[in-house]
């Protein structure tokens, strides 16, 4: 099997399969070229769905071993796997829609959530605080461009300040729109480099993963 | 109005010019191998500064590749090739890297993919027994739950490190200032700009879109990848140019540009 140690096998299935989304993607094809098109997103469905498993089976796998060694923290392992196998049993036997997965869905998952999420508006004062300090014109500029948003944004702030409704609009419809288009094509730009350096066998990611190969071979 | 050639779809002719010019550009400084002037990302060079920091205080290092909310984009790939080049460093110096998993369903795929790219830096290096699968746990399928857990490992064992770059939604500012909390040093990179604006503030270092999609060809340093990063200026040059046109030509009376971009 010399043919897996070798980079090219790799690219040119990537070109192959590249070449089977990108060309019924631009161009009128034979409905049997779009099947496989169709078949080769469907196949990524499924793999993902396999990877679910493998993910789930691990990780049970994985906690498992910290509870039979008492490692740091192994009594969480045991919260981790009670709670996990509770919705996969519940949410297989019972359906995603019994009132039992939705009471456990609504009554923990959703609370918990909701909880860290709160968290952040914290997190975020305090990076703001940080980065509003005013030490440079710049640092300056942008802290006084903050405050108008804020104010506008702040319950009574249009009604304690009015003036800077309309300062707060052009910044945000303007100043803050231009520059995120810059940085949306930009970042289209760069992903489209990415993917294809990608399909030659050049990303650093790819790289690592035939190297794995190789070394299995070897 | 839009205007069409046969075979191709309607309203993706401009789409496949700019695809074909990128292609034939990128092949063309890969095979040349003219590095370009480059200037330096500081949130890219951060890493092996990062690392260093580590091996001085004897500290681990935590790392993730995102989220991977919708599956393995190109994000999600700039993450994976981070973490590579996090995993190749912290082997050479003997460092335990911790990376820890989840955060969307999707990510089930991106862990295995990502231990097996973590592992085989270390066995490249020589340092298979270094590798601890244990250190890559899948936390959970759950943004908050996997940020939280995540952030309990930090705070469990203080990693003088935390590099963050991939996907990454509302969660990124709390790990990165969990991060600061603990006093590690925190690199990161987002491609939501909203996100990219709150990291910012948040972290030592961050890389900003494209800057972070280019990371793989940065840190090769092969002078054929290199070379590809200036196809990215070249086509958003192009871009601006078409912009710019289509401005003055809008102005003038005519949709000549508008039309061109719409087919």
């Amino acid at each position: 099997m010399s043919f897996l140690k070798r980079k090219e096998f790799y690219v040119i299935i990537l070109v192959i399969v590249s070449l089977f989304i990108y060309v019924p993607y631009f161009f009128k094809v034979p409905q049997a070229i779009t099947n496989i098109e169709t078949w080769l997103i469907d196949s990524s469905v499924v793999i993902g769905a396999f990877a679910v498993w493998v993910g789930f089976i691990t990780s049970t796998r994985r906690e498992i071993v910290r509870i039979q060694r008492r490692r740091r923290g192994w009594f969480y392992g045991v919260i981790i796997l009670v709670l996990s196998w509770t919705m996969v049993i519940v949410g297989l036997g019972l359906g995603k829609t019994h009132v039992i997965f939705e009471f456990l869905q609504y009554a923990f998952v959703l609370p918990g959530d909701s909880t860290i999420y709160a968290i952040l508006v914290f997190y975020l004062t305090s990076a703001g605080a940080r980065a509003f300090r005013v030490n440079s014109f710049e640092s300056g500029l942008l802290t006084v461009g903050a405050l108008f948003v804020l104010l506008k944004q702040a319950p009574l702030g249009e009604l304690l300040a009015p003036w800077v409704v309309p300062i707060s609009t052009y910044l945000e419809n303007y100043v803050a729109m231009g520059a995120t288009r810059v940085f949306s094509v930009s970042l289209a730009v760069g992903a489209l480099v990415l993917s294809i350096r990608l399909m030659m066998g050049q990303e650093l990611a790819l790289v690592g993963l035939v190297e794995r190969v190789v070394k299995k071979e070897e | 109005m839009a205007f069409t050639i046969y075979p191709v779809v309607e309203g993706r002719l401009s789409g496949l010019l700019l695809f074909v010019i990128t292609l034939a550009l990128t092949v063309y400084y890969l095979r040349s191998k003219k590095v370009p002037y480059i200037r330096r990302v500081p949130a890219i060079d951060a890493i092996e500064e990062g690392i260093g920091r580590a091996t001085e205080l004897g500290k681990p290092v935590i790392a993730s590749c995102g989220m991977a909310a919708s599956g393995i984009n190109a994000s999600t790939v700039a993450g994976l090739s981070m973490l590579t080049y996090t995993a190749r460093l912290c082997a050479r110096n003997d460092l335990r890297l911790m990376a820890p998993m989840g955060g969307s369903e999707e990510s089930y795929t991106t862990m295995e993919l990502a231990r097996d790219l973590v592992e085989t830096q270390y066995k490249l290096e020589g340092k298979s027994e270094s590798f601890n699968i244990d250190d890559m746990p899948f936390l959970s399928g759950r943004q908050f739950a996997w940020a939280s857990a995540y952030c309990g490992m930090m705070l469990r064992e203080k990693p003088a490190t935390n590099i963050m770059v991939g996907v990454q939604y509302a969660s990124a500012v709390y790990i990165s200032e969990v991060g600061h909390e603990v006093g590690a040093m925190v690199i990161s990179g987002a491609d939501y700009l909203s996100n990219v604006a709150c990291l910012a503030a948040s972290s030592d270092y961050v890389m900003i879109g494209e800057e972070m999609l280019a990371a793989g060809a940065y840190l090769s340093k092969d002078p054929g990848q290199l070379a590809t990063i200036r196809t990215q200026d070249l086509v958003k040059t192009a871009l601006i140019g078409i912009l710019v046109i289509g401005l003055v030509v809008l102005a003038l009376g005519s949709d000549v540009v508008k039309v061109f971009l719409s087919s």
